[in-house]
């Protein structure tokens, strides 16, 4: 059975999704399901708005094999489906129904008196422990131990011992004989195991036979005194078994509670003894003390562990430090805690103080590390010993780059190289290649790391030596290119690197289907992801790492790359929301370099959502981890510290002695091999400089970094002709500020994803908005001084504003086009065009035109307000008319105020370009968006309107978007209300959708009403019309989503509140814009009434999100909606005045017939809230049948 | 019971809320709510649905307090005429701003807009039920968190 059902929560009317699945639980074996269910737990839910416990009746099927009876609970109406199920069931069982949970309680009480009463019985008469240990093991079942727990506190719904006394005496007294019982069976279980099985088992018969929650702070307290008196088993080896017992014991119980063990110490210390003891030939060990590593590692904390060896290296007082090191690591490896131990020993500092600046010291400590290495591994012995010094050599690596010494370790990984080269020990060569070019990777030495991979490449060119590597050790070299594609791709050499990939995965392809190991190919995967994404390819990477993280969901580093992406791609509250899981998932975990990434990535998310000193936290401790290592990391992290600003002392400090890193840095001749860590360096620095308005300071102190820069023929990136750009502004050099803007702008246009990553194209301009506002202003500054072709505006226009828009349309037009597109239009339809479109500077707005007549773009002198009091206005306007009374529109008149002053002024501005016939065409842009600049009132009193054909689009590229296919006359009409509309409500709204399928009988009409306009059959329907009328409410679905058309779910119909923010399962009940993200095809024209959804909210970059971004992005060329609450009678009556005079005159231009409704419709409701209500937003005079 | 307090009673709860708005947008004239309303208010405005019973209770407070006084009336009949008209359904957003709208509508209706004039209003607390009663006019039953909420709002 799959049944999906919704209840409705009993309080707050929040609709539940539950499953009917029939649920099978045995008798007494589902301990923890029973305890539910006599607990009442059992299938109840918390209402995620009120909290009210909501109990969902899941049928249950419980079985009792011991008694051959089996217990059904389901609704009666539903047994007939169980027909099937039951025929199954062995014919000697009693089969039983009940119809609701308590008709269970009541038909299982035999059963649990079976199997609770009578041991409960013999316990509480002395009599349990006269029987023999194994029958007593046996009684003290699980399901035993857990009523007896819930007895205990107090939670079952019937207690089953009725004592007399106070009830703190009582509970006293029952938890005192509980605590006994189960510490009784703890060392019952010891005895046994010792006895009469084998010592390892203990381990898996107290998990088996004690649940976890049975475990008390007092049992655990209990069995801790056990192990109390044996605490060195060095200096003291008497009674070694019986302390070795008791700590086992003791390690068990706390590991299998979940606690930690405060004597985990003395486990380890034990463990050590016996590993050790094992080593030496001369001693004869019990061999069960030799534990399974399984079960070491289930019952040792690796800290404990680390620490009882490190004890241990003093007591050997050795100074070979790297024989110990290699004793310990055989020990980790025995245990099973091979990667731990390398994580921690990479971190290790190593006492020496860098960097030393003296090379004789240098070359003696290269020498030192080389001959120890050679000394424990020779080569040429055998492939895995020559495989495994390229780990110890990598590691040896890792540990100097992290103590600063660079030099030292690229001397002691060249010669490692050539020694192993000179002796011919190829897998050596490639062992020690892979593993040290990993360490410069994650040391961000990339440079070092490519020196590294080149002679190796050079070496693998002899097909005779690849191919005996790829052919005897396939996993050694598949690990190698995938390193060296990691280097490429760190060198921005992408194709390179997936040639390196995909040199690994042929060799993968060549290891027999049962050698494979599946985690190296994932690991190429994930590699290839990363490459993807660097390169804007976002889809592609995309898929890989969802791929990736479905198969490791609890893997931090493969969900930071996804992370990565979601930032790479400026989806700033996606990024966090993974972010803020990898560090719930790392929380108790030891810190490892890479974590400086996540906390840098989060400290940058914090600046960009407004809580930057949260980010700046964020930063230091990203800092402080990276400087672990003296790598390029922490440099990095340092640079991105220049974005920041505090009001703490400590965040102010921690700023200025970043600052002071990077001077030195920049003084640093080594730093100066990696030019594109000084562009970042002082990239940085210059945004902070010019920031503070100290750009002449910047100048003095930094232009011979500029200079030098310039000699290295970077492609550099485009924040660096940002911060150049802008220094010239400041310095008054405006043409050649544009020059270096222009080029910025150049780079982010080319790289705004496009095709198959168009989806990404709306976040990705999110981090541009300062840099759009000073392009505007120098642009407008520079046609002012005649020093820019005034052309140039429509550019800059196109790059601030809705520019993922055109990435969907997959189209742009260059400033020439659209000024000889709008002549071919105004031809065509034979009047003029005015194009009215906003520049935003940083404190003003600017309004520009472009005129059919003049075809010369121009800034108008009186098209100009301050952007602060232009947004005051906005919001006034938008609350005035969202919260409109339409039975009374006195308070809307009062409070529109602000508005009729800036309708004035902008009336104005535009009025002496417009003709009386003249077509007007709004790119309202980011500030002037949502106002409705069509009811502007002109000089000549009456609105734009009244007299004009007035349309908006988002910018140019839809202005002009072409059809995608000629339109074909079909017609879809969506018609939903909410659960609780009035019955007039509904019936006005069936009747407008039946009126409006009578008005197109001539055309291919599809209905979809009530619930059976869910949003997929929505979606489905949208694809195959040429038109489609929504008659449903609107709702908002929160910020990014914006304004959307509410529908069914196919179950039900929406509620009467929609608060999406606190209740997301809403969700289902509404079409916001991305919706559409991933349909075929959508109407050529849309019309809908639902409530304000014509509104666009303008976020930072100029995206819109709105219905028209993937409405147009999809073929829609217009969009007819309401840009605010609309009445309904009012509205159905524009919508079905609109629709008639288009079936009456289907050749006219939507454009006229869109004013021509809101005129007739203006002599039914005079108010402007009325009939000026909805908008047409879209591509100028491209709907008409008069293309036909 | 008057007719109009009936017709309050009646209102399903979004039409209250919407009614509630548009009553308070005609009482508070140009003036808006401040700080005291959005502080005391806090608890509803992080989860308005969660507090969504005390909301629309003190939608109708509002509604009842105006409908008790001859004057507002007209005002009262009107906003419960533009009520459920709309093509929208209400989310977060709108109801917190109906909560902050709603309280500051209520000290209006309660003050007449002048201290001397102001009425004496009571949170009683009787055999666990709480009601908000503003002498020989309105009496409300109201959850105790409300009572809470109205009894600082009121005793500041």
């Amino acid at each position: 059975m799959d049944i999906e059902s919704f209840v409705n929560c009993g309080t707050c009317g929040h609709p539940i999704q539950l499953s009917l699945d029939l649920q099978s639980i045995e008798f007494p074996d589902d301990d923890e399901l029973l305890i539910q269910f006599y607990e009442g737990r059992l299938n109840v839910i918390e209402c995620p708005v009120c909290k009210n416990k909501i109990p969902l009746g899941t049928p249950l099927l419980v079985t009792n094999t011991k008694q051959n009876s089996t217990i059904i609970v389901i609704p009666d109406e539903q047994r007939a489906k169980l027909e099937e199920l039951v025929t199954e069931l062995p014919d000697d069982f009693n089969i039983e129904y009940c119809s609701d949970y308590p008709a269970l309680y009541r038909a299982m009480v035999p059963w649990f008196n079976d199997e609770v009463v009578p041991v409960m019985k013999m316990i509480l008469t002395n009599k349990f422990y006269d029987q023999p240990m194994e029958t007593q093991i046996e009684q003290l079942s699980p399901f035993f131990l857990r009523v007896f727990k819930s007895e205990v506190d107090g939670t079952l719904m019937q207690p089953i011992l009725r004592l007399t006394g106070s009830p703190a005496k009582q509970k006293e007294w029952v938890e005192g004989i509980y605590d006994l019982i189960v510490t009784g069976l703890i060392r019952q279980l010891l005895e046994w195991s010792v006895n009469s099985r084998e010592i390892h088992e203990m381990n898996s018969l107290v998990r088996e036979r004690i649940p976890s929650k049975c475990i008390t702070d007092n049992v655990l307290s209990t069995v801790l005194g056990y192990s109390m008196g044996f605490k060195d088993p060095w200096s003291d080896s008497t009674d070694f078994r019986k302390g070795f017992l008791r700590a086992y014991l003791n390690s068990i119980v706390h590991s299998h509670a979940g606690k930690e063990n405060p004597e985990g110490d003395i486990w380890a210390t034990y463990l050590y003894c016996v590993w050790k003891l094992g080593q030496d030939e001369s001693v004869t060990l019990d061999t069960q003390l030799v534990l399974p590593g399984e079960v070491i590692r289930q019952t040792v904390a690796f800290p404990d562990l680390w620490n009882v060896t490190a004890t241990a290296d003093n007591l050997d007082k050795s100074d070979d430090r790297m024989a110990i090191m290699t004793d310990r690591l055989e020990m980790m490896k025995a245990f099973g805690f091979q990667a731990e131990f390398e994580e921690t020993f990479l971190t290790l500092p190593i006492g020496i103080d860098a960097p030393t600046d003296d090379p004789v010291a240098e070359e003696k400590l290269s020498a030192s590390f080389v001959s120890v290495t050679l000394k424990h591994y020779p080569f040429n012995t055998n492939p895995d010993q020559s495989i495994e010094m390229g780990r110890i050599v990598g590691g040896h690596v890792t540990v100097l780059l992290n103590n600063g010494l660079k030099d030292v370790a690229m001397s002691v990984a060249k010669e490692m190289l050539d020694r192993s080269v000179a002796s011919g020990d190829h897998f050596a060569a490639i062992s020690i290649g892979a593993r040290v070019v990993e360490g410069l990777n994650n040391a961000q030495e990339f440079a070092q790391a490519v020196e590294i991979t080149s002679p190796l490449l050079s070496l693998l060119d002899d097909d005779a030596i690849h191919n005996a590597l790829g052919a005897s050790q396939p996993s050694l070299m598949m690990d190698f290119f995938n390193e060296v594609g990691n280097v490429m791709r760190h060198w921005h050499e992408y194709d390179l690197a997936l040639k390196m990939y995909s040199f690994a995965e042929d060799i993968y392809e060549i290891i027999p289907e049962e050698k494979r190991d599946l985690h190296s190919i994932s690991v190429l995967n994930r590699n290839r992801a990363l490459v993807y994404r660097d390169m804007g390819s976002y889809k592609r990477a995309k898929t890989l790492l969802d791929a990736e993280l479905a198969q490791h969901p609890n893997d931090p580093s493969r969900f930071f790359n996804l992370v990565m992406l979601n930032i790479r791609t400026n989806n700033f509250p996606e990024a966090l929301k993974g972010l803020n899981q990898i560090i719930a998932m790392i929380a108790d975990k030891k810190p490892t370099i890479e974590w400086s990434d996540y906390f840098l990535c989060r400290a940058e998310l914090g600046r960009t959502l407004g809580n930057a000193e949260e980010g700046l936290q964020d930063l230091i401790r990203a800092y402080d981890i990276a400087s672990v290592a003296k790598s390029n990391r922490s440099l990095r992290i340092a640079a991105l510290a220049m974005r920041f600003r505090s009001d703490e002392e400590q965040g102010r400090e921690f700023i200025q002695k970043c600052l002071r890193t990077l001077l030195a840095a920049l003084g640093d001749k080594e730093r100066r091999s990696d030019p594109t860590l000084i562009v970042t360096i002082v990239t940085q620095i210059a945004e902070r400089y010019l920031e503070e308005g100290n750009a002449h300071d910047f100048v003095a102190l930094f232009q011979p970094e500029f200079e030098w820069l310039e000699g290295w023929n970077l492609t550099f990136p485009w924040q660096y002709d940002y911060v150049r750009g802008w220094l010239a502004y400041e310095l008054g050099d405006t043409k050649a500020a544009w020059l270096r803007l222009e080029s910025a702008a150049n780079k982010i246009d080319e790289r705004v994803p496009q095709a198959e990553d168009v989806s990404f194209s709306p976040t990705w301009m999110h981090d541009k908005e300062r840099f759009q506002q000073r392009l505007s202003s120098v642009a407008i500054e520079l046609v002012r001084q005649h020093d820019l072709p005034n052309t140039e505006l429509l550019k800059v226009y196109e790059l601030t504003n809705g520019r993922e828009i055109a990435a969907r349309l997959g189209v742009s037009f260059s400033p020439e086009e659209i000024i000889s597109g709008i002549g071919v239009i105004a031809e065509k339809t034979n009047r003029s065009i005015q194009v009215f479109f906003p520049l935003v500077e940083e404190k003003t707005v600017h309004l520009c035109c472009l005129s059919s007549d003049s075809r010369h773009p121009k800034v108008l002198d009186q098209g100009r307000w301050d952007r602060d009091e232009l947004h005051r206005m906005r919001k006034q306007t938008y609350h005035a008319l969202k919260q409109a009374n339409p039975a009374d529109l006195s308070v809307l008149d009062r409070r529109m105020r602000s508005w009729n002053e800036f309708s004035l002024s902008f009336g104005k501005a535009i009025a002496p370009h417009v003709g009386e016939s003249d077509h007007v065409c709004i790119l309202p842009g980011r500030d002037l968006t949502g106002l409705p600049l069509h009811l502007v009132q002109l000089p000549c009193g009456i609105s734009l309107l009244e007299r004009n054909t007035v349309t908006y689009a988002p910018n140019f590229a839809m202005l002009f978007a072409p059809h995608n296919t000629a339109p074909s006359k079909s017609i879809a009409i969506v018609t939903v209300t909410k659960r609780r509309d009035s019955e007039r409500f509904r019936d006005r709204a069936n009747n407008t959708s039946n009126e409006l399928v009578d008005l197109f009988q001539n055309w291919e009409v599809h209905e979809l009403n009530g619930l059976d306009a869910s949003a997929s059959r929505t979606l489905d329907l949208v694809q195959r019309v040429s038109e489609l009328v929504f008659i449903c409410h609107g709702a908002y679905a929160g910020t990014g989503r914006g304004y959307g058309v509410c529908v069914s779910d196919g179950h039900q119909l929406p509620p009467s509140l929609f608060p999406i923010a606190e209740v997301p399962e809403l969700e289902r009940f509404v079409l916001t814009w991305d919706d559409f993200e991933e349909v075929a095809s959508c109407p050529d024209v849309v019309i809908s009434i639902a409530c304000s959804s014509g509104l666009t909210e303008v976020v930072p970059g100029g995206t819109r999100y709105g219905l028209e971004q993937t409405l147009f992005g999809h073929g829609t060329r217009a969009l007819i909606s309401p840009l605010w609450d609309i009445d309904q009678e009012s509205g159905l009556d524009w919508v079905t005045t609109f629709c008639r005079a288009q079936s009456q005159n289907p050749k006219q231009w939507i454009e006229e017939t869109y004013r021509e409704t809101a005129l007739a419709h203006k002599e039914r409701f005079p108010h402007q809230y009325f009939w000026g209500s909805f908008t047409l937003n879209g591509s100028l005079f491209s709907r008409g049948d008069h293309d036909e | 019971m008057s007719d109009l307090a009936n017709s309050i009673e009646k209102l399903a709860r979004e039409e209250t809320l919407e009614a509630a708005q548009n009553l308070a947008l005609q009482i508070s004239q140009n003036a808006s709510p401040g700080e005291p309303e959005e502080e005391l208010l806090k608890p509803f405005i992080e989860k308005p649905y969660e507090h969504i019973q005390e909301i629309e209770q003190l939608a109708r407070l509002v509604l009842l307090t105006a409908a008790a006084d001859s004057e507002n009336e007209e005002a009262v009949r009107s906003a419960i005429q533009g009520a459920g008209r709309k093509q929208l359904i209400l989310g977060g957003a709108e109801i917190v701003a109906l909560a902050t709208l709603g309280l500051f509508a209520l000290n209006l209706l309660v003050t007449k807009g002048k201290s001397s004039e102001r009425h004496t209003v009571k949170i009683d607390e009787q055999d666990g039920k709480t009601t908000f009663v503003i002498e020989n006019e309105v009496s409300y039953g109201i959850s105790p968190s409300l009572g809470q909420l109205l009894k600082s709002y009121f005793g500041r």
